[in-house]
């Protein structure tokens, strides 16, 4: 590039501005090669000394600007007091500023709105001490156009007030928040790193999109946004600005620097989000929002009804009246509206004052399409100023988002690249209490790069792509204990507001009274009329000049005027309106009686006109009385006038000096009233939010008291029921015999019974150790698999053990533990002492086998009885005779024994149970005496066989023939002996048989065989007589004593 | 009673040990038909001890119950003097105690045929 663009300087100030002036241009070099425009705020009426103030600290050329001056570069161009001036194609156009309320002041937004719109890169603005916020939005646009701002910081020297700079800083607008005294080592550094970088322009376009390819990569990843679709030109650029600001200019440096610098990151990202149109950003969302959500808002209601939008974050507000333009748009087209109310709050009260004026630079409105921007905007001097019918729609307030209670029964919630700021701690309080806000079926809109993470049950997306959401229904969690900061704590213009009103308004009050009071008793006569002569007010005592005339009333001037008065009166007032400055005249009375009366000094001055038409002030002056002397007369009276004159018109000027500050205050006064006005109902709304939350709160502690009212009880109850248990089981456990060991499902004890001590040598502090550590008593190693396997498959296990010792047997079942649910928590063993059991089996094993035993021994026996009987048979019923005999005679002795449980039998029996027939002649006598089974079975088949032969040959086949028996026990030193003796007589004579029967074979072989005893059975003559001999042993042959 | 006695036990004296007496009877019988000769019967192991040290047989017949007590204590002693011997039992194969497989064992009630079976298979397998 061979010439450098121009770079303007445009520099705004009020209150404590000269000396902010003061520091900046001692400091800035006189070839910079910059131009200044300077702006501070002054009335019409003083003559600004600003620019030989200034002349003092530069050696640059310092002017006052007129109209068409070129701007040169170190040159300074003062802007006159109440005047608006813009930049255009190099000069400045200056237009008068019309005051007729601070909403149009603004004469520093609209120099560096136009210094934005003309340079772009090349403006650089600058924002000193002052109160109220001009320049804050005038600082947006030059950002907005890539240009370089600066606002005065604070160090030990200012500033004097910080209202305009920090109302700047709140718009986010700011490159550099410095002490003035640094700034211009600021600018010029800027100023060399922007040329430089002029001169870069032919970078290779492969690094410029690797530059751009980092940096959106930090953004993204950092802040979740993604620039990489945004205008490679702009992104530079706002990227090459940052780094101007930070004085580095190496783009690896800057890289670098906003990959660990969190602070520079946001503020790239600022400025890239700036450069965007503010009102309605984001098109596609506001198209959306315009096309779907708005209608849905206000579907199905009526005039009784409201729509409630809140924008938190709201900033300087062009969010808002986006929103609010729509829902006004939406308004018309409806024949019944409800009540719609936009509450647009932010944190930050300064930047609230900004957007609560409602003007706008023009920059800041690009992109708006004409018909809604002269729909909804006035264009004022120095800006956009939004309209009523939009600006009643909203009420601006400052809010903390996580500490004030929230807005409530919300339709609409618009908070977009507010969260972006936010880490997630924050994100996540925020998004409930958005849900809490909202009415059910509310809609929630975010920034582009904002999502709702983490509280998908709270919102559900409508629209995604637009990032439109709608509220779940659902308890809202939210803290329900808010602390409203009413007064001063919450914002320190509605507090200081109330103090400095009342005041004012008491010192006006006083002042008027004041006025008046000097009005009715010092001041001339006076009245005020219009061009025409109407009179529109009549001060006391001007009956001298004025009276009524005659004819229908009239309050024209010149028809009232009395004699004389009238050709006066309307010459002065005629030169009054052509020349538009005041008008003298003296003129001399005289009198009716011809009296030279003083003469009266006529003034007309024009007054600040309102829009009805203009006004001009007549005051009827008098004079002192003239002097005696004739000629001295007019000229003596002259000096008299003249003095006279002065002093009125100095009175008149402090009159009209008061009354305009009156009006000034007034103006304010009533605006900060306005101020107040929207805080208060904010705040309003905030209580009554508040109030409602209160009131549910309380219904719902007083429904929670009774539910834990209700549950303490239950709770009581169940505790009773649980140590009724516990006692129970207690009991059960120590009364029971059955070992108990209670195990949780990692095989850890729990509990047990006593009786485990005989299996487990448990103690109480063993619980909570696996039970597989426990060395227990028994032969079982597969407790581990046996327990697994129960929980595997949930079926109980039984299995028999026995202890080490052999001593005891147990029956262990394995069973899984079942909670009341039906859960498995575990697993149970017991054991059961089965030893009798056991034992039982083991008798009942031998027992069968003895049993086996003897009944294949019986039948051994039977057949031998069989055989041997049969082999001395001579015929069949001969057999069948004496085998069934024997036989029965073994039945019979079985059936005594096995009658007493098997135990000793006494003699006596044995003998008279195998007599049976022939009882009837056999004496039986002897002591008590008990058999032992086998012999009390040879006794009986000896018996048998015995009394058979009697029956069949002996003493018992004749009835003449009788059988004595008789028995008695004989003592040896080594066992007691029975002796036994049948003796047959009165019978057929007897002959010793030729061969031995089998009978006789059974008795004498079987006493000696079986018993250990002997037998004799000798064949006297007289009759058989048998003797046996059996061992009785020990004691229990007696029998019980 | 028998259809032919085995040759093996022509002539051979047994001796009979058994408390019961109708059942030692039995047994005479049997061994008589057989050919043998029988002694006894021993009613218990005393006397059936005594009867191996003094008497000379070929052959042993126990029973494995005598009076409450078991016969083994004979059987060890006939196995020293390697006469052969043959269990009577009602228990049948369980009489045998572990270890000694090699004992016969004729359950009761049992055939002459039965017992003459198992005598020779006795007197077979024991080396002469």
């Amino acid at each position: 590039m061979n010439s450098s663009p121009q770079s303007v300087v445009g520099i705004g100030a009020s209150a404590g501005g000269i000396d902010a002036f003061h520091r900046f241009f001692e400091k800035m070099p006189s070839d910079s090669g910059l131009a200044f425009v300077v702006v501070l705020h002054l009335g019409a009426e003083r003559k600004s000394m600003l620019a030989d103030i200034l002349a003092r600290w530069t050696t640059m050329k310092v002017t006052e600007a007129r109209d068409g001056d070129a701007v040169i570069a170190n040159q300074v161009l003062v802007i006159p007091g109440a005047t608006i001036a813009r930049l255009r194609d190099g000069h400045l156009a200056l237009g008068q500023m019309v005051a007729d309320g601070p909403r149009d002041a603004g004469p520093i937004d609209a120099l560096l709105d136009s210094l934005a719109a003309g340079l772009g890169e090349d403006a650089v603005g600058v924002v000193l001490s002052g109160t109220g916020h001009d320049g804050a939005l005038g600082l947006k646009a030059i950002k907005a156009r890539g240009g370089l701002t600066l606002a005065q910081g604070s160090n030990s020297t200012g500033p004097e007030y910080s209202g305009m700079p920090d109302s700047a800083v709140a718009t986010g607008a700011v490159d550099l928040h410095v002490p003035v005294e640094d700034m211009p080592a600021h600018i010029l550094a800027a100023r060399k790193v922007r040329l430089a970088a002029l001169g870069d322009a032919d970078l290779p376009l492969l690094d410029v999109d690797k530059i751009r390819t980092a940096i959106c990569d930090i953004l993204r990843s950092r802040l979740g946004h993604d620039f990489s679709q945004y205008k490679l030109q702009t992104f530079m650029r706002r990227v090459q600005r940052r780094m101007q600001v930070l004085r580095l200019t190496s783009y690896d440096d800057y890289i670098g620097r906003i990959g660990t610098d969190r602070e520079q990151t946001v503020l790239l990202f600022r400025d890239l989000l700036i450069s965007v149109t503010s009102f309605f950003r984001d098109t596609a969302t506001f198209a959306a929002l315009e096309k779907d959500i708005i209608p849905r808002l206000f579907q199905g209601k009526d005039a009784i009804n409201d729509v409630r939008v809140w924008v938190p974050g709201c900033a300087t507000g062009e969010e808002a009246y986006s929103l609010a333009i729509l829902l006004r748009e939406h308004m018309d087209r409806l024949s019944i509206t409800p009540r719609v109310q936009l509450f647009a709050s932010d944190i930050d009260d300064v930047a609230i004052a900004t957007a609560r004026a409602g003007r706008y630079p023009a920059t800041l409105l690009e992109g708006m399409p004409d018909e809604r921007r002269s729909r909804f905007f006035t264009e004022g001097l120095s800006g956009y100023v939004v309209r009523q019918e939009v600006r009643e729609l909203c009420t601006f307030s400052a809010h903390n988002l996580i500490r004030d209670p929230p807005f409530s029964r919300i339709d609409l919630i618009s908070c977009r690249n507010l969260m972006i700021y936010m880490d997630n701690e924050l994100q996540d309080r925020i998004i409930p209490i958005f849900h809490y806000a909202l009415v059910p079926g509310g809609i929630l809109v975010l920034g582009a790069s904002e999502t709702i993470a983490r509280h998908e049950r709270l919102f559900l997306p409508l629209d995604r792509s637009h990032r439109i959401f709608v509220r779940q229904d659902g308890p809202s969690e939210v803290p329900s204990v808010y602390q409203v900061a009413v007064g001063d704590q919450r914002s320190p213009v509605g507090g200081g507001l109330a103090n400095r009103t009342d005041t004012r308004a008491h010192w006006a009050k006083a002042v008027a009274v004041a006025n008046r009071r000097v009005l009715e008793r010092f001041a001339s006569p006076f009245v005020v009329v219009g061009a025409e002569g109407e009179i529109a007010h009549f001060s006391s005592h001007t009956g001298r000049f004025l009276e009524p005339a005659a004819g229908a009333p009239s309050s024209n001037l010149f028809v009232m005027a009395r004699k004389g008065w009238s050709l006066e009166l309307r010459s002065a007032l005629r030169r009054c309106i052509e020349t538009g400055r005041s008008v003298e005249q003296l003129r001399a009375i005289v009198s009716e009686t011809g009296e030279a009366a003083p003469p009266v000094r006529l003034i007309v001055e024009p007054l600040p006109s309102p829009d009805s038409g203009p006004l001009y002030l007549i005051v009827f002056v008098e004079m002192s009385p003239p002097l005696p002397s004739a000629d001295g007369a007019a000229t003596a009276a002259v000096p008299d006038a003249n003095a006279a004159i002065a002093q009125l018109e100095r009175e008149n000027r402090d009159l009209r000096e008061q009354l305009q500050s009156i009006a000034e205050e007034h103006a304010t006064a009533v605006e900060e009233l306005r101020s107040s006005n929207e805080e208060l109902q904010s705040v309003n709304e905030e209580l009554q939010s508040t109030n409602e939350e209160l009131e549910t709160s309380r219904e719902e502690i007083q429904s929670i008291n009774e539910e834990l009212n209700t549950v303490n009880i239950q709770l009581t109850t169940k505790v009773e029921q649980l140590d009724r248990s516990n006692g129970d089981l207690r009991n059960l456990f120590d009364s029971t015999k059955v070992a108990t060991v209670f195990l949780d499902p990692f095989l850890i004890i729990r509990s047990f019974t006593p009786e485990i001590a005989n299996i487990y040598n448990l103690i109480p502090s063993d619980i909570g150790r696996p039970l597989t550590d426990i060395v227990s008593r028994l032969t079982y190693a597969a407790l581990r698999e046996d327990i697994q396997a129960v929980l595997r498959t949930l079926q109980p296990l039984e299995r028999r053990v026995e202890r080490q010792d052999g001593s005891t047997h147990y029956l262990m079942r394995i069973l899984p533990y079942r909670t009341p649910d039906s859960t498995v928590d575990g697993s149970l063993i017991t054991f059961v002492d089965v030893t009798s059991i056991v034992r039982a089996e083991q008798h009942q094993r031998t027992l069968v086998d003895e049993l086996n035993h003897r009944v294949k021994n019986m039948l051994t026996v039977v057949i031998s009885l069989a055989t041997n009987t049969l082999r001395r048979a001579m015929t069949l019923e001969g057999f069948q005779e004496v085998f069934l005999g024997r036989i029965h005679a073994l039945t019979a002795a079985y059936a005594l024994l096995s009658r007493d449980g098997w135990a000793p039998v006494p003699v006596r029996e044995i003998l008279l149970e195998e007599l049976k027939g022939g009882r009837a002649n056999a004496v039986i006598n002897g002591p008590l005496v008990l058999l032992e089974p086998r012999a009390a079975l040879t006794l009986g088949m000896a018996a048998h066989e015995l009394t058979t032969n009697a029956v069949k040959y002996g003493a018992l086949s004749v009835p003449g023939g009788n059988v004595g028996i008789t028995w008695s026990v004989e003592t040896t030193e080594r066992h007691d002996r029975l002796v036994l003796k049948w003796v047959e007589r009165n019978g057929p004579p007897v002959t010793p048989p030729a061969r031995r029967g089998f009978g006789l074979t059974l008795i004498e072989r079987g006493f000696a065989h079986d018993v250990g005893g002997d037998c004799e059975v000798s064949f006297e003559p007289e009759g058989v007589v048998a003797t046996l001999r059996a061992p009785l042993p020990a004691p229990a042959w007696r029998g019980p004593s | 009673m028998m259809a032919v006695a085995p040759a093996i036990l022509a002539g051979k004296r047994v001796l009979i040990v058994e408390d019961e007496l109708l059942v030692a009877l039995l047994i005479e019988d049997f061994l008589v038909e057989m050919g043998c000769s029988p002694l006894g019967p021993c009613g218990n192991v005393a006397k059936a001890l005594h009867a191996v040290r003094t008497e000379t047989f070929d052959l042993a017949v126990l029973d494995v119950n005598l009076a409450g007590e078991k016969v083994y204590p004979v059987a060890e002693m006939l196995t020293g003097r390697q006469i052969p011997f043959v269990f009577l039992s009602g228990y049948g194969e369980e009489a045998i105690p572990e270890g000694h497989f090699d004992w016969k064992v004729c359950a009761k009630p049992f055939r002459a045929d039965d017992l003459a079976r198992i005598m020779s298979a006795a007197l077979e397998a024991t080396p002469h």
